[in-house]
């Protein structure tokens, strides 16, 4: 049994427009995560890949299909049931600043999972510990009362790492969690990830556009295209021999580091802009 | 109250300052409000404890229709009234009920605003009827609800309060479902935070200041919708003074070149909304939006 096992997931949202046809985010979507490894999701933008992060946690509700997280099914817990097991499943999001509120303490933030979930612990005791996380995220103890605000966004993006780890869960969705930051700033965030999953043990649900990043973090990669996962592959495997043609796609639109390397782009017929009507079959 | 929606944005350890800085540096950024708290704070203070020259409730046969001068700063009514001395005591009734009728439009505008906030078919219902409500003739309305009680003074708190809720829940309503699709609401939602919690640590003090800027212009609102009533001659009755009846009873005087009878009353509810105004203002520019 693996940690997380979502079944045929289907998401139709109503068009924004009135009288729009319907948006297919996610079309019958299977996949496993096990405990301890990184999964990456990897799509162009309206691929469908961050509903697909946010229903795996039950932040929105599917159409059909099923998720089961240590082969409990979500769906089946009552609303009280399902915030105690918010605790084992965690976020982080791609914007740093928006999801922190601009009103509270870093320190306050952080220790709220805390407040939830672990009711026993006195005041002192909850210091204690968010003053632990923001160290293990490389946050001194004073930026505890500051505003987010007055943080920079790499600061803010730890924050966001630390308030997803304090409740010691086992499972987190990164949501594009460095594409938002500089380049240096982004390695520093993927190296504290990496190394809060070598520590705690975390399995990692890796959502990203960026074949780079996810080339240097991830076990096994996912694509995404149309609401559809096209192919499933062990990392080495996706990028020695990509089997789909958009994923080959994908591929080829990577830039190398090497300028002498000949730029090879190959385009791939169908493109998430006509979403409204996806091909009846993707092209193999 | 200048001071308290806004959070200490410079927070640095060892370097707090200290109260008086806070004041100080709050009265240079915004001199208008400064102003204007000075001005009701010591309108109030004098209407509940100062002495005033003459009795306000007072006639003097002999002296009606004076101008100001050093005996009567103000002037006289028609009956010798001193026209400071009610101005000043006016001051007691007319801003206890407009507090009085905002503070019950607070309460309860609030709860159902943020009741009112989900994008249901129901909550889309209720902003129709509320729509309906606020095209009714509110003025007219509240002129009937307190000549029909009998010119009972609860029926103005009433009458001002029911004027202000649809306000306050609109505001409320806009507000909070702008925020509830926000990040951070969707975080605390993911780490399995309780509606009671999502409401008191995440909606409510992100909008502590509208709701504040909003709170204020109602005060000097319903300090308007109050003149007005008792200009008409509805809510509060002689002999207690109320700006309102002060004005009506001079505005007869105007074109006979007695203008202070109702000039000083005038600029009193002027002066008031000013001051109101300049407050919300001032709680606007130091709680701006910044959620997004």
């Amino acid at each position: 049994m693996s940690l997380l096992e979502v079944e045929n997931a289907c998401k139709t949202f109503a068009s924004r427009q009135r009288g729009g046809d319907p948006v297919q985010a996610l079309r019958g979507v299977s996949l496993q995560v096990e405990a301890g490894e990184t999964l990456a999701i990897i799509g162009e933008s309206g691929s469908g890949k961050s509903t697909l992060g946010r229903a795996v946690l039950r932040l929105l509700e599917l159409d059909e299909g099923s998720v089961r997280m240590d082969g409990v099914d979500l769906a089946g817990l009552s609303p009280s049931e399902l915030r105690a097991k918010r605790a084992e499943m965690q976020i982080v999001f791609q914007e740093p600043y928006e999801s922190l509120n601009p009103r509270m303490s870093i320190g306050s933030i952080v220790a709220e999972p805390l407040q939830i979930h672990r009711k026993g612990l006195g005041a002192a005791q909850i210091r204690k510990l968010v003053i632990e996380v923001l160290e293990r995220v490389g946050l001194p103890a004073k930026v505890a009362t500051r505003l987010p605000g007055e943080l920079s966004g790499g600061q803010q993006q730890r924050v966001g790492v630390a308030r997803a780890v304090v409740s010691e869960p086992k499972f987190v969705v990164l949501d594009e969690p460095t594409s938002s930051l500089d380049l240096s700033i982004r390695a520093q965030i993927l190296e504290l990830l990496a190394q809060l999953q070598a520590d705690l043990g975390l399995a990692y649900l890796f959502v990203s556009h960026d074949m780079h990043t996810v080339e240097k973090v991830s076990d096994r990669i996912a694509v995404m295209y149309l609401g559809e996962i096209v192919e499933t592959a062990p990392t080495v495997d996706l990028f020695r021999s990509p089997q789909h043609p958009y994923t080959q796609t994908l591929l080829s639109a990577r830039l190398s580091a090497d300028p002498r390397e000949k730029h090879a782009y190959r385009a791939y017929e169908g493109d998430a802009s006509v979403r409204a009507t996806p091909p009846q079959q993707a092209p193999a | 109250m200048a001071e308290s929606p806004a959070p200490a944005r410079r927070r640095e350890p060892g370097l707090t300052a200290s109260r008086w800085t806070t004041v100080r540096r709050l009265v240079a950024e915004h001199p208008g409000a400064a102003l204007g708290v000075t001005f009701i704070v010591v309108l109030v203070l004098w209407s509940l404890f100062g002495p005033l020259p003459y009795d306000p409730r007072g006639t003097d046969g002999s002296a009606s229709r004076e101008g100001p001068s050093g005996t009567h700063w103000f002037g006289t009514d028609g009956t010798g009234g001193d026209v400071f001395s009610r101005v000043i005591e006016a001051a007691k009734i007319d801003l206890s009920l407009a507090l009085a009728g905002t503070a019950v439009a607070l309460v309860i505008g609030v709860p159902l605003g943020l009741a009112a906030s989900t994008k249901g078919k129901g909550s889309q219902r209720l902003v129709r009827g509320l729509d309906a409500f606020q095209a009714f003739p509110l003025l007219i309305l509240a002129l009937a609800l307190v000549s029909l009680s009998g010119n009972q003074l609860y029926m103005v708190v009433v009458a001002i309060a029911l004027l202000n809720i649809p306000r306050y829940m609109r505001l409320l309503r806009s507000e909070v479902l702008a925020i509830r699709e926000s990040r951070f609401v969707e975080a605390a939602t993911a780490m399995g935070a309780s509606t009671p919690r999502l409401i008191f640590r995440h909606l409510l003090p992100n909008v502590w200041g509208v709701i504040l800027v909003q709170t204020s212009l109602t005060i000097a609102n319903s300090i308007v919708v109050l003149s007005s009533l008792s200009f008409l001659g509805v809510g509060v009755s002689a002999p207690t003074p109320s700006w309102g009846s002060m004005i009506r009873d001079g505005a007869g005087n105007m074109s006979s070149g007695e203008w202070w009878i109702a000039t000083f009353p005038g600029l009193a509810v002027l002066l008031c909304v000013l001051a109101f105004n300049q407050l919300a203002d001032a709680i606007g520019d130091r709680t701006a939006r910044s959620y997004r």
